[in-house]
């Protein structure tokens, strides 16, 4: 396993072409085997300071600044074949399943990555990561594999649709009538009860309102090759301000720790595959209190 | 509606629910000749002017035209049919459109029918279809089925009020022992508290014997108005109020999520109309898809204060020879629930009930009954108030 690193992120149509440090300074990516199958490996500027990757990894990153970064690059760690020698270049290429033709756009977006984690916003625990192991990326593989040729039954979500929502599921983002005082999430302007202008904003954290473990067969299709390797899952319902909720699995790995009522907060992660593509969103993770801390 | 006619139920009918090998239109005619039987003085089918047919599609094999595939299947092509679709409310609100119909002026005799085959769907597919009635772009995408839904409230209940897993465990078991009287009923057998609770774990808090299972199934009723109830029966069930409400798509965005706003407000709509109380009402038929509906059901209903429900169910009360009856059919939970079909059952089981013709599941005296069926989590409801004379 392969400690710390830092490096440098290269656009893969143009090597020479680096568009971000891989350090805490300049811009806060990582990578990471996740908890959780489908989401084993991601990039989330507002939670992760450090590298740690191994061969094979997957990479999918993401920015509040941009709509479609996410879930269109994969990476690969390994000598880079041009460019910059070294052995931990990350190599961002355009994702296959991608048909609109605007992987480019996205690849080059993640060079809008920049550091926005507030000061003092805790990271999880170390003991909360599975490390990389090679075994596991095989399984992994095989079932992305499987997630990606699935064929959507009936009303799937097009991609039209999901591509328009994405900035509402990625930051939350939840409006607020000027007049009425309305909240809706997804957001909507005007607003959906009076038809004035709204104010909408972004949220990063919650609190939890309930929640759920699915065990097999209680979840939807879309979710089952994530069973199969990872088993239950938990489902949380948030509450983000007043009178506004969100619904969202949890990336906690134990459902015995919650509690309704604790603080948690958004992170990015994979949620199924459909039409060959991956489709992101947010998750949430428990966080301590700073009293807690 | 001030100058309208009084609607009637005159005849009932209800395929053997279950796990069954008959095609839909095998289910749904064997329904509807019951339906057209019990009909005391004799109706030609041809008597019937209009239909409307509750289902969510069966796994969409038939998503389009299915109100057709219903009347041709007992030789009543001509009549004008559609499919109501409400989720599992569908048959709930075909009954109200029929009703409305008939109340109207527009007609005077009306078929409201439900059919669902689930069984012969795939697993994978059997979950698909029972998920695209909740939201989907929001709901779904966090991972979650109606079980998981319900899932949330119970916990939430369970927060706010103190309800236990054994009360929710304990509407199953007076659930099931209502079933084990009915020979219709996809389970027939009693269940212990014991069973219920050492059942494996579906969406955490609910257990297996919390939920209902997948049924086929079909139901018919025939609705006429006064003038001709009255030529077609001694016995008409009278259809005294009925009321229906929408609310939120996901339950997570409703304002709270341990009350179903749609139920309170369709009650009181039907009951006012009857000039009614819940305390009026001898025995009900209510929405237990999972345990925790029924619970809500009786706190949303009125027949307990809001968070009581749990403790409500598990005093008795809501037995067959209990203060306040629920379910005597063996509600959704034992009897089964055909999605559609269920919403027209629960008045098949009341037409009997009213008419003192329930058998071993008899509700002694009961003259006025109340029908509950929701569609979703809550997003919609449909409740019909049932008398006859005393």
């Amino acid at each position: 396993m392969m400690g710390t690193a830092h490096g440098s992120l290269f656009l893969a149509s143009d090597p020479k072409h680096r568009i971000a440090n891989l350090d805490e300074d300049e811009a806060t990516l990582a990578v990471e085997a996740g908890q959780r199958a489908l989401a084993h490996a991601w990039i989330d500027p507002l939670t992760i300071r450090s590298l740690e990757v191994g061969p094979g990894t997957e990479v999918a990153a993401w920015s509040s600044h941009v709509k479609i970064a996410l879930g269109l690059g994969n990476a690969v760690v390994g000598p880079a074949t041009s460019g910059p020698p070294g052995p931990n270049v990350l190599r961002i290429e355009s994702n296959a399943g991608r048909s609109d033709g605007r992987s480019a756009d996205a690849i080059a977006s993640i060079g809008l990555l920049t550091p926005n984690a507030k000061p003092g916003t805790p990271t999880p625990s170390p003991s909360r990561r599975r490390p990389v192991d090679a075994n596991h990326v095989v399984r992994l593989r095989e079932s992305e594999a499987r997630c990606l040729a699935q064929v959507p039954m009936g009303a799937s979500i097009s991609r039209q649709a999901w591509e328009a929502s994405l900035d509402a599921r990625y930051r939350l983002l939840v409006s607020t009538c000027t007049s009425c005082k309305a909240t809706r999430q997804p957001p909507l302007d005007p607003c959906h009860r009076c038809g004035q202008p709204t104010t909408i904003r972004a949220h990063d954290e919650g609190t939890l309102h309930t929640w759920t473990t699915i065990a097999k067969g209680g979840g939807p299709t879309e979710f089952d090759e994530w069973q199969a390797l990872d088993g239950d899952y938990v489902v949380a319902v948030v509450d983000l301000a007043p009178g506004v909720r969100v619904a969202g699995m949890m990336v906690d790995p134990d459902p015995a720790s919650l509690r309704i009522g604790q603080r948690v907060r958004r992170v990015f992660r994979r949620l199924y595959a459909q039409e060959g593509a991956w489709r992101y969103g947010t998750k949430f993770q428990s966080i301590e209190t700073t009293a807690d801390r | 509606l001030t100058n309208t006619r009084r609607v009637a139920v005159v005849g009932a009918g209800m395929s053997p629910f279950g796990d069954r090998k008959e095609t839909a239109r095998q289910l749904f005619s064997t329904a509807v000749q019951e339906c057209l039987q019990s009909v005391d003085n004799g109706i030609e089918p041809n008597e019937i002017q209009e239909a409307w047919i509750g289902s969510v599609a069966m796994g969409g094999h038939q998503l389009g035209n299915l109100g057709t595939l219903a009347v041709e299947s007992i030789g009543l092509e001509h009549v004008p049919a559609r499919r109501v679709e409400n989720a599992c409310a569908s048959s709930g609100y075909a009954l109200r459109d029929a009703y409305l119909a008939i109340r109207s002026g527009a007609i005077d005799i009306a078929l409201v029918g439900g059919v669902e085959k689930m069984n012969d769907l795939s697993r994978p597919h059997q979950r698909y279809w029972l998920g695209v009635s909740g939201d989907t772009e929001w709901e779904r995408t966090a991972g979650l089925t109606f079980a998981g839904v319900y899932a949330l409230m119970a916990r939430r209940h369970m927060h706010e009020y103190g309800t236990t897993q054994e009360q929710l465990a304990a509407v199953a078991v007076k659930n099931h022992a209502n079933g084990a009287h009915n020979p219709k009923a996809q389970f027939q057998k009693p269940i212990t508290l014991e069973k219920a609770l050492g059942s494996a774990t579906v969406c955490a808090p609910l257990k297996l014997f919390d939920c209902c299972s997948t049924t086929d199934g079909a139901t018919a009723l025939v609705l006429a108005s006064e003038e001709h109830a009255r030529r077609l029966t001694d016995a008409p069930v009278w259809i005294t109020g009925s009321g229906a409400s929408s609310d939120g798509l996901a339950a997570f965005r409703r304002e709270s999520m341990t009350r179903i706003e749609a139920t309170t407000r369709a009650a009181q709509a039907a009951l006012g109309q009857a000039r009614r109380s819940i305390k009026d009402v001898h025995v009900a038929e209510v929405h237990d898809c999972f345990t925790i509906a029924e619970i809500l059901a009786l706190e949303d209903l009125g027949y307990c204060k809001k968070g009581e429900g749990g403790s409500y169910a598990a005093s008795g009360a809501t037995a067959r020879d209990g203060k306040t009856p629920i379910n005597p059919s063996g509600g959704l939970k034992a009897k089964g629930h055909p999605l559609g079909a269920t919403g027209a059952g629960q008045a098949y089981e009341l037409f009997h009930q009213l008419r003192g013709e329930a058998g071993p599941r008899q509700v002694s005296g009961a003259q006025r009954g109340l029908t509950h069926n929701v569609g979703g989590s809550g997003a919609s409801c449909a409740v019909h108030v049932f008398e006859v004379a005393p």
